[in-house]
């Protein structure tokens, strides 16, 4: 509500941040898992003496490079440019939070980048000594990517301590900061196979060299099979228990909505992670002869699943806030909300930054709703309140004042403002829902 | 002899497994641009799988009858712990089978793998399409709610109009009127007559696809541009791959868009807007619905019916109309026939949705 947000019909500024968000961590956790890849299959091709294995890897570490370092600083960026146009108050947030943490991060993220560099344009010149010390380094900072910004994703879910006493130390290492560091460096290790299945694939038959790659890069998924159930356990514990709960809430009952969505979804991602396993041993470890084009493609389908499955949980389990008890998803501060629910005091006045021509009920409607809700299209709320007039619309938001009232309090922010606000709110919705088409 | 050695042995002398091995290493499969419809008849048998296994799950707290079907349905799918989860994948499951066994059928046709020495391969196969849509129709009927309940209805009336057909109407539905009874009948046929014989039938169909192999289209055995793999572990991973992509699909439908139950049917109200059957039956149904009341001094139902019983004599002839070794305008009549029995069943499946929307 301090700054100009960036309304975005259709997909909604939640659906484009998670359309960027998935497409980023999908490289740049290749781009981390890749850390380790190249270095240790360097080290092990020179330890046996295998030139066509080291030929193999310069000509993966081409790729890698492209797609890492273009691809995927591409969308880092594109995080950075939505999250502040979509959320501009829960990002300026983070920057004050958490300035150190990612000045660090972008450290970590420049000396990755230079030294991938360096390893892939030194291939050819430097001592393999020299290739692969730049290697390790590689190896050192992108993993060290991670360490640090897993801190601050995890904080937006489990803010832990630091509500107490707002440490620096305490957010970083909030209760899931662990399992999920063992769950993203798992999640990078099988996509550092999966995308060694890519280039090898396309490897010639001919000399043996296609199978022995693809059952090498195959078997980078084996901790990840191994280990991910039980870190999931693991990060499912750490959890609040009314998160974990909403896990549940979908066993038993078809009806649709969020939660019972939450619950199919994290069961989804389990099953195609397990069936990935098997895909790989079916199709890359025990047929490479048969492994090709089409086989990728559904490994690389259900990877890029998981990956968004994975985030959207994580999104969807912090509801209603966008740092979990700290800040609803409309920017609203939870102190502030639980001050205005003894005390009716006006929203209006908070309202920093409005829109040239903008009437109240409007400014209240971009400040209260637009952050989550489109008109028409991704959480439409034509849709929702369809059929309701503007008294039925106003009883409602009145319904949704903070307290423990509200029985929408688990899945939405409380309405905050004034009864004439709420009332201004109430007419601008009904204008909005008439003029549907 | 070491430890391993010594159990192997044991197993060996036990389970001859190598003996299973070398002969599957010793079968081969061929593989060309076109092999990819290979799969669809291991698809159609995953699926059959998953229902076998779901539905002796849903036989737990599943309960026939008049007061009992409907209510139990309900239960699962709303009380029972990942109740409306299984009940999804078992309808999912059937209908992706169904589109599975389509599939295969109108690929092995294309590839005139119906010709000799194939023709029992064939004629099993379509054997198993019709138990297939017998028990997908039979399986629909156990809800027991108002659109199942009158398209259960309709599917039985259009018995009546072959000749005999009111004979066979009146067992199914264990009188005149559709009641308890029909019930019992369904789940009588649903759940043991139609999968014994449905067993019995795919154990036959694979005994014959052992025998003959898969067929190389013609024009590809001619030119030459094919490779043989080895059944084991070439073939038989690769099918595994693919049943793992149908598992996800399946999964993906069956979470995400749960199959819908509706009010429990009442025999007294008048049938609901829409009414309409399953979509393996709505080209069948939209034909029928065109018919004028009187054909050739027959009723128009009647004359659907047989148009539709003579047909599918036809169609399941044809290795005698088409066989091995027929070159020229009679081989591609019958490529002709099959396209338009294809065009048949998909244009009129969709002038069947969209002239009865619900």
């Amino acid at each position: 509500m301090n700054y100009p947000q960036w309304i975005i019909e259709g997909v909604g500024g939640p659906g484009i941040i998670g359309i960027i968000a998935v497409s980023h961590v999908f490289i740049s956790q290749f781009a981390v898992g890749g850390g380790l890849f190249l270095p240790i299959t360097e080290y092990l091709a020179r330890r046996n003496n295998d030139p066509e294995m080291l030929e193999y890897l310069h000509t993966h570490t081409r790729f890698f490079t492209i797609l890492t370092s273009v691809v995927g600083a591409m969308f880092g960026v594109g995080i950075w440019f939505a999250i502040g146009l979509v959320h501009p108050d829960a990002t300026a947030f983070l920057i004050r939070n958490f300035v150190l943490a990612w000045t660090i991060e972008w450290v970590w993220f420049f000396l990755e980048i230079l030294s991938l560099i360096v390893y892939y344009y030194g291939w050819k010149t430097l001592s393999p000594r020299t290739h692969m010390m730049v290697g390790w380094v590689y190896m050192f900072t992108a993993i060290m990517t991670l360490v640090t910004i897993n801190g601050i994703l995890c904080f937006m879910l489990t803010p832990g301590d630091w509500i107490q006493n707002q440490s620096f130390w305490s957010a970083m290492f909030n209760p899931t900061y662990w399992p999920s560091l063992l769950m993203r460096f798992l999640v990078c290790l099988a996509l550092a196979g999966l995308y060694g299945l890519i280039t090898a694939a396309r490897m010639s038959t001919a000399n043996g060299l296609r199978t022995r790659m693809l059952q090498y890069s195959a078997r980078w998924f084996i901790p990840t099979f191994v280990f991910m159930l039980f870190a999931m356990g693991w990060y499912m514990l750490m959890l609040p228990e009314e998160t974990r709960n909403m896990l549940f809430s979908g066993m038993s009952g078809f009806a649709r909505g969020n939660f019972a969505i939450l619950t199919r979804i994290s069961m989804l991602t389990i099953l195609f992670t397990a069936t990935m396993g098997f895909m790989i041993f079916f199709g890359a470890y025990a047929n490479p002869e048969e492994f090709g084009g089409g086989k990728i493609a559904f490994l690389m389908i259900s990877a890029l699943f998981v990956t968004g499955a994975g985030e959207w949980t994580r999104e969807v389990l912090r509801k209603p806030y966008v740092i979990h008890s700290v800040m609803y998803s409309n920017a609203l501060l939870a102190a502030d909300a639980k001050d205005m629910e003894t005390a009716e005091r006006p929203f209006l006045p908070r309202i920093e930054w409005r829109k040239d021509g903008e009437s109240d009920g409007q400014a209240m409607f971009r400040t209260q709703c637009r952050s989550c809700h489109t008109l028409d299209g991704y959480r439409p709320l034509r849709e929702f309140l369809k059929g309701r007039d503007e008294k039925s619309i106003l009883s409602l938001l009145k319904i949704m004042r903070p307290g423990e009232k509200n029985p929408y309090r688990n899945i939405m922010p409380p309405t905050v403002g004034t009864d004439t606000e709420l009332a201004m709110l109430a007419r601008y919705l009904t204008s909005e829902v008439s003029s549907a088409k | 002899m070491s430890v391993k050695e010594k159990f192997q042995k044991f197993l060996e002398e036990r389970l001859p497994v190598q003996a299973f091995k070398d002969l599957s290493s010793h079968k081969m499969v061929p593989e060309h641009k076109q092999a990819f419809w290979y799969y669809f008849g291991g698809i159609t048998l995953f699926f059959f799988i998953i229902l076998v296994f779901t539905g002796m799950v849903l036989l737990f707290q599943y309960q026939p009858g008049l007061e009992s079907s409907h209510a139990s349905v309900l239960r699962i799918v709303t009380k029972v712990d990942f109740g409306w989860l299984i009940r999804s994948i078992h309808s999912w499951g059937a209908n992706l089978m169904l589109a599975a066994a389509f599939i295969h059928m109108f690929s092995v046709y294309f590839m005139k793998a119906y010709q000799k020495p194939r023709e029992l391969t064939w004629l099993t196969g379509l054997g198993l399409l019709g138990l297939g849509m017998g028990l997908g129709f039979t399986g629909y009927s156990l809800v027991w709610d108002d659109m199942a309940f009158f398209a259960t209805k309709i599917g039985i009336d259009m018995m009546e109009g072959i000749p005999g057909g009111e004979y066979i109407a009146d067992i199914i539905r264990g009188g005149p009127e559709m009641g308890g009874l029909t019930i019992q009948r369904m789940f009588a046929l649903h759940v043991v007559i139609l999968p014994w014989i449905f067993i019995g039938l795919l154990g036959a169909h694979l005994f014959f696809l052992q025998i003959h192999g898969n067929k190389i289209p013609e024009g590809i055995e001619k030119s030459g541009e094919y490779r043989k793999v080895p059944f084991f572990p070439n073939f038989i991973f690769s099918d595994l791959y693919v049943w793992l992509i149908c598992l996800n699909l399946l999964a993906v439908l069956a979470a995400m868009y749960p199959w819908h139950i509706g009010a429990e049917a009442d025999p007294l109200a008048p049938s609901p807007k829409g009414i309409k059957p399953e979509w393996y039956f709505m080209a069948m149904f939209q034909l029928l619905k065109l018919m004028p009341a009187h054909v050739a001094g027959m009723s128009g139902e009647l004359f659907g019916n047989m148009l539709f019983g003579a047909a599918a004599m036809f169609w399941a002839a044809v290795p005698v109309w088409n066989p091995a070794g027929t070159v020229g305008r009679r081989a591609k009549l019958a490529t002709y026939v099959g396209l338009l029995g294809l065009m048949f069943i998909i244009g009129f499946t969709i002038w069947g949705y969209t002239a009865h929307p619900v």
